[in-house]
């Protein structure tokens, strides 16, 4: 039979013998070997429903009593014979699963939303196949997540977002350890490229974005020549020198990352009036043993070296100097953070090396980059034309303390607070989803939930989630590697989706440019 | 060994007959104190000529002045700058060359995908000087980008790279160039000498230089060189290895005068009346004059200030030349024009008569015939957005192309600009014509 729901010919797996709306019991046909996560479809002409299996358990009709002395003669062996008649009617598995969508053939076309009904008693459940998805519609600006997957099984389905939304409410990457965090972000960050309208700031610290020789990256991009800079202390030709002018620094980017004390901070505030942007400048050139500098000779000290320690300044006989030479302290350097931020304005992604930086340091000079982009947009927004600017981004990883504010107002909590209505937005990547304050997870539009095993993360996040996770706790402490679930305020149902792995991904599309670069050889250039 | 290290001439930037004169004494004095301190040859690093065929008596008087040093023996490398530069046809640099007059130093080759400048040994010290010639940013950076590296640090001696793009870290806060990554330059030379930017620059290691300009003519360079920015050239004195000494030789082209004048909330007669008082008062005598009225006038029209009466009594008291700065003149009157209409063209078209005759030239004209329509088709031109892949360059060119062509004036390379009006008359009834036009002509290059 086939009708608009497109019921497929897939075998039956089970048949709801019991639930309520919030999940449905089936008995599983023998030989189904369903799997937490597996998606299973329950149809009828008017409506089909999408369902997870969450929770497995058994089923007999056989009275305890006699289930045990069957079992007790079997394991002393008195009677190791001993079988129940009609074994395959009488024991079963239960299957559990949680509805996760209604979709019904409404006006023409298919439309899902969250259930509002339950289907009939005893119907028959069958396996998801990829035409069980074909409701779902590419958006706008499509940002490609992953695959569609039940259980481990991928299905030939496309899950995209929207990246405009993606961006701008925010997205959550929680996973512990080695589950692909970072191959996520890459992938997104991948797809976000082909629409050269995202301007993502991105801290490598590990150096596992912009790729090698030997391995793939976002270089590797078919657009990145417009869509990709990549800053580095020793840049490939063609990219940019990582070389920052102090000046370009404010007191404001140093005091939301590092810890200072409340003289400390005083002190850099009354440095910072009376000197602008040279306060570092002037903050070396005091001399603390000065007679005048008695009572706060030991906070001078302090902020010296803390100061020396975030830019990684030296003293030489001819005054201070950058030991690898990110900063500068004379007259290198002061367009970079503008170039950063006017790069992420016209929707590029923004990539620093921090392979010799410390992480502390990356985030100063991404607080640096970002509070410039917010005054400009800032700006946009009073004179009506932020629409026309491109949606920014910023990739935090493990920065739950600074989400926190716990060192005072920064710009990344700032934009984790009011970022939606200047379009600026974070990516935050972290194993402690818990130590992120829960007005500011609450805040966060999309969750990605990748393995976890420890229980206190899982129940931070699937609190916090856009749908109810609450019966999901066990299929996400078996997440595999690249295995995710989406929780978006822009999807009607938690996702379940197996991200590609970058390599593939990119490998791909290499070829692809490869054969075509062969096929139609550079042509001789003329210098001059 | 001790060299000169000059750049961005621009000879025959100038017009004004005084300026002219200055010119080239700059240049000459500039030849002779490489002459007396026995400098054993010098490095021009781009843009010697303002244009890439200069009017033939700016070539021989630069060529006198060449020809006298490099007639001891001694050598002038260079390469082209972005305004000596022509693709598609010759640079004054070629002729010069050809005669003997200076030698360009890396031209290109290319090997397995790779650049390879050719490096020139100087016969009378053994220094190796090869280089990149400007031409237009984005393709210097594709010259940088595909620069054997491996190929230039295997030569060995005392090494020189000379070239004509500016490096984007030496860009002061605010300030707007294209350029070059200082890591582009390629690794072990012992003195990078720069070209294009006009300012001294020098960089920590001491060993990247841009000498800025000999002498600057116009515009804002002319207005910096009068507020105070040093004008000259560096000698450099390096044995084989070790850092080379820097000694900036000033040349002070001229002494000059800064005056600005705010306008805001004074009528035309009263600005007219601090002008000729100051001009009457002020010793000018021998002095370049920078002159910057600013501000919103309560009342008149910016033409009715008298710049003519102030220029005629500051060359009577003996000023060399008057540099007049009027950018950010405005007036209350001026943004006071009304106009209703149905449509936003009939408005524009009020709107563009009325203020005909607003602008004139320095001759007191009108700078283009029929003001209204050429305004509008400028407008109609100047509407049209950047288009998908179109890099920013090509786009201004472009705008630039394209407004020139509607207004007539000459383009940039000196040709006249061709089939200027008729497709400017049709961009201004139908957007989309501009549109179908552009892409066919983008087609063609
Ligand atoms: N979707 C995927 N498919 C297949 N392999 C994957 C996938 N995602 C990640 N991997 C592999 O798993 C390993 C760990 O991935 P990744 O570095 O992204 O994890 P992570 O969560 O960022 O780890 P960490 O917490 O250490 O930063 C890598 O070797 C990667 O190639
Ligand atoms: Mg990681």
């Amino acid at each position: 039979m086939e009708t608009g729901l497109g019921i497929g010919t897939t075998d039956c797996v089970g048949q709801i013998v019991d639930g309520d709306d919030g999940e449905l019991v089936l008995r599983e046909k023998q030989g189904a070997k369903l799997e937490l996560g597996d998606l299973v479809v329950v149809d009828n002409e008017r409506a089909k429903y999408i369902c997870m299996v969450s929770k497995l358990t058994y089923g007999s009709l056989i009275h305890p009593d006699r289930i045990l002395t069957s079992s007790g003669s079997m394991l002393e062996g008195v009677n190791p014979r001993l079988e129940f008649p009609d074994k395959d009617l009488r024991i079963f598995r239960q299957v559990h699963v949680k509805p996760l969508l209604e979709v019904v053939f409404e006006n023409g076309r298919l439309v899902d939303r969250a259930p509002r009904s339950i289907p009939e008693f005893m119907s028959k459940a069958r396996m998801a196949s990829a035409q069980d998805f074909s409701f779902m519609e590419a958006p706008k600006m499509k940002v490609f997540i992953g695959n569609i997957r039940s259980g481990s099984r991928t299905l030939p389905v496309e899950y995209s977002m929207d990246g405009e939304r993606l961006l701008s409410h925010h997205v959550l990457v929680s996973a512990q350890t080695g589950r692909g965090k970072s191959n996520l972000v890459k992938v997104l960050l991948w797809e976000a490229m082909r629409h050269g309208k995202f301007g993502v700031l991105v801290m490598d610290v590990h150096n596992e974005y912009y790729g090698t020789p030997a391995s793939p990256g976002l270089k590797d991009h078919p657009d990145a020549a417009r869509a990709l800079v990549f800053y580095s202390r020793s840049p490939p030709p063609g990219q940019q020198l990582l070389k920052i002018n102090l000046k370009s620094i404010n007191p404001e980017d140093l005091m939301g990352v590092v810890q200072f004390s409340n003289a400390q901070e005083e002190t850099l505030e009354q440095l910072r009036r009376q000197h602008g942007a040279n306060w570092v400048s002037e903050l070396l050139a005091i001399n603390e043993e000065d007679d005048s500098f008695k009572k706060t000779k030991g906070t001078i000290r302090a902020l010296k070296r803390k100061v020396c320690n975030i830019f990684n300044l030296r003293e030489t006989q001819e005054g201070y100097e950058c030991a690898d030479g990110v900063f500068d302290l004379e007259k290198m350097g002061e367009e970079t953070v503008n170039d950063m931020a006017q790069a992420l304005e016209g929707g590029k992604i923004v990539l620093i090396d921090g392979s010799s930086i410390s992480d502390d340091t990356g985030l100063v000079i991404a607080s640096a980059v970002l509070r410039k982009v917010f005054d400009r947009y800032d700006y946009y927004k009073s004179s009506g034309i932020l629409g026309e600017k491109a949606q920014v981004g910023v990739v935090l990883e493990e920065a739950p303390r600074l989400l926190s504010g716990a060192y005072g107002d920064n710009i990344f909590s700032r934009i984790a607070r009011e970022g939606r209505k200047f379009r600026i937005g974070l990516i935050a990547i972290t194993q402690l989803a818990s130590v992120i304050p829960r007005e500011i997870l609450a805040n966060i539009g999309t969750k990605v939930i990748m393995g976890n095993e420890m229980a206190l993360e899982r129940k931070a996040i699937a609190e916090s989630a856009a749908q109810d996770l609450a019966d999901f706790d066990r299929i996400i402490a078996g997440l595999e590697v690249g295995e995710a679930i989406v929780s978006s305020i822009f999807s009607k149902f938690p996702v379940p989706v197996k991200v590609p792995k970058f390599e593939d991904l990119a490998g791909r599309e290499r070829k692809v440019e490869k054969e075509r670069a062969q096929a139609q050889p550079a042509p001789a250039k003329r210098y001059f | 060994m001790k060299f000169a290290h000059m750049a961005d001439l621009h000879l025959g930037a100038v017009s004004d007959p005084k300026m002219k004169g200055l010119e080239s004494s700059t240049l000459e004095k500039a030849f002779r104190i490489c002459e007396e301190k026995g400098v054993d040859f010098v490095i021009i690093a781009g843009d010697i000529f303002h244009i890439n065929i200069p009017d033939l008596s700016v070539v021989k008087e630069a060529v006198e002045v060449f020809k006298r040093f490099t007639d001891t023996g001694r050598k002038i490398y260079v390469v082209y700058g972005s305004h000596d530069f022509s693709p598609n046809s010759t640079s004054i640099i070629d002729v010069l060359e050809a005669a003997g007059v200076v030698v360009r130093v890396g031209k290109p080759s290319a090997s397995e995908g790779k650049l390879r400048p050719e490096v020139v040994t100087d016969e009378m010290t053994g220094a190796k000087i090869t280089g990149i010639s400007g031409r237009r940013t984005s393709l210097e950076k594709e010259a940088f980008t595909d620069l054997d590296r491996d190929y230039l640090k295997a030569v060995d001696g005392f090494k020189i790279f000379v070239f004509h793009t500016g490096l984007l870290e030496m860009r002061r806060e605010g300030e707007k160039f294209d350029g070059i990554s200082q890591s582009m330059l390629p690794d072990g030379f012992d003195y990078y000498a720069g070209g294009h930017i006009h300012r001294v620059f020098v960089d920590k290691s001491g060993r990247v230089v841009f000498p800025g300009p000999l002498f600057t003519g116009w515009g804002a360079d002319l207005e910096a060189t009068v507020l105070g920015e040093r004008r000259g050239f560096y000698m450099v004195e390096a044995d084989q290895k070790g850092k080379p000494r820097l000694e900036f030789v000033e040349l002070k082209p001229f002494e000059g005068i800064h005056k600005v004048v705010d306008a805001t909330g004074k009528t035309a007669e009263e600005i007219n009346e601090e002008l000729r008082l100051w001009a009457t008062e002020v010793d000018a005598t021998g002095k370049v004059v920078l002159l910057k009225v600013q501000g919103e006038l309560s009342s008149g029209r910016t033409s009715d200030i008298e710049f003519g009466l102030i220029r005629e009594i500051l060359a009577e008291s003996g000023a060399i030349y008057l540099h007049l700065n009027r950018n950010a003149l405005r007036t209350k009157e001026m943004g006071m024009v009304t106009a209703m209409g149905e449509s936003a063209e009939e408005i524009e078209g009020k709107i563009f008569k009325e203020m005909a005759g607003a602008v004139k030239g320095r001759d007191g004209n009108p700078v283009v015939k029929d003001e209204p329509a050429a305004a509008a088709r400028l407008l109609s031109v100047l509407r049209n957005p950047k288009q998908e892949g179109e890099s920013l360059e090509d786009y201004f060119a472009r705008m630039s192309r394209e407004a020139r062509s509607v207004l007539g004036i000459l383009s940039e390379d000196g040709s006249p600009a061709k089939g200027g009006s008729e497709g400017g008359a049709k961009a201004s009834d139908e957007r989309g014509g501009v549109k179908a036009r552009t892409a066919g002509r983008r087609g063609q290059s």
